[in-house]
């Protein structure tokens, strides 16, 4: 074997699953010879770093609340050094659910409140509700007037001939005048029509 | 005359305490498995009929702790994913002579380079570099082949090296 060993071929021999023709080469080659005490010395360094315990993290303060020596509730700086200690991203899912959690809130919340009149009138406040459905009659009932008078206040309506013997003609007549036909005495006071 | 759990454990108890922080992420995890691991060596010890390794019965308990351990913590890729902050945080620079802040530096970056192996690379590399291990031994304790934990080996010394590319 010509070729010098690459560095994946220089760790196999290092975890003794070297080819033997890798071994032999290396044996021969003064250059991967050197390549291989450098990986020595490297891994040397590793176990060297392992040995002893992990780095600290710099110190991480963080406000707690406690009491102190002298009865008095208050923060107090603790200091977080190992690594197991939660980092920040550790509880980072927090906020997520935090996040999620109101979104869920809100949307039962718009739903509720979209669904509400069935429901209300269903979970024991009928009145309310009829009260509520009455007022929305009265209001129609406004608009219609509007309505009509917008609809016949041109005096179009006083171009539509009517018939006399149609039935309920005063109030007919009255609709296309843009009114109401007069109520006392059905309809025949002085100020009403008289046609 | 065998031996007592006193004396076994003045003899392993700093060695399996630094196997579980190589282990383990976190040093306070290591040492809650070190208690475990001699807990259960109180339990079996008065069992034991027979004359036995404790080296290396303690060593196959811790690692089979840690890697319960791993198992068990369903946040630890968040905490994986974490890895650079802390790491940026631990290498930067304090105030001290460079010599100390290269080496520190260097210890730090070992240390964070070895935590990026696969499980199986850095119990493997644990065993046969720092604990001192053959290939057979190994083998044994992590249940697989010889030829398994000489790839293993191979894979994490080469990734090593790689992400620690300037040692020297």
């Amino acid at each position: 074997m010509t070729r010098c060993l690459d560095e994946r071929a220089l760790a196999d021999v290092f975890a003794g699953g070297g080819y033997t023709r890798e071994v032999a080469h290396l044996a021969a080659c003064v250059a991967c010879r050197g390549r291989y005490r450098a990986l020595e010395r490297d891994l040397a360094i590793v176990r060297a770093a392992l040995r002893e315990p992990p780095p600290e993290l710099p110190y991480r303060r963080e406000p707690q609340t406690e009491r102190s020596d002298r009865g008095e509730w208050g923060p107090v700086w603790l200091c977080q050094t190992g690594r197991g200690e939660r980092s920040p991203r550790a509880t980072a899912w927090l906020g997520t659910a935090a996040v999620a959690v109101a979104a869920a809130m809100a949307i039962v919340v718009v739903l509720r409140a979209s669904g509400a009149p069935g429901r209300r009138h269903a979970s024991g406040a009928p009145q309310r509700y009829a009260l509520a459905a009455h007022g929305r009659r009265a209001e129609m009932a406004d608009a219609m007037d509007d309505v009509s008078a917008a609809l016949f206040a041109t005096g179009d309506g006083r171009s539509f001939a009517l018939r006399r013997d149609v039935p309920d003609y005063l109030h007919a007549t009255a609709a296309l005048s843009g009114g109401w036909p007069c109520t006392d005495g059905l309809g025949l006071g002085s100020d009403c029509m008289s046609d | 005359m065998p031996p007592t759990y006193a004396d076994l454990y003045r003899e392993h108890h700093a060695r399996i305490e630094g196997l579980c922080r190589l282990l383990l992420a976190s040093a306070a995890d290591a040492e809650e498995i070190g208690q475990e691991v001699f807990l259960r060596l109180h339990r079996s010890l008065p069992r034991a009929e027979a004359p036995m390794a404790w080296g290396a019965w303690l060593t196959r308990v811790a690692v089979n702790a840690c890697r319960d351990r791993r198992r068990a913590r369903w946040w630890r890729a968040w905490r994986d994913r974490s890895d650079e902050l802390v790491e940026a945080e631990i290498a930067a620079p304090a105030p001290t002579p460079e010599e100390t802040v290269a080496s520190r530096e260097q210890h730090a970056l070992v240390w964070a380079a070895f935590r990026r192996l696969p499980t199986r690379q850095r119990e493997v590399f644990a065993l046969r570099q720092i604990e001192g291990w053959s290939t057979e031994d190994t083998a044994r304790a992590l249940g697989v082949s010889t030829g398994s934990v000489k790839r293993h080996l191979s894979r994490a010394v080469s990734k090593l090296r790689a992400m620690l590319g300037g040692l020297r």
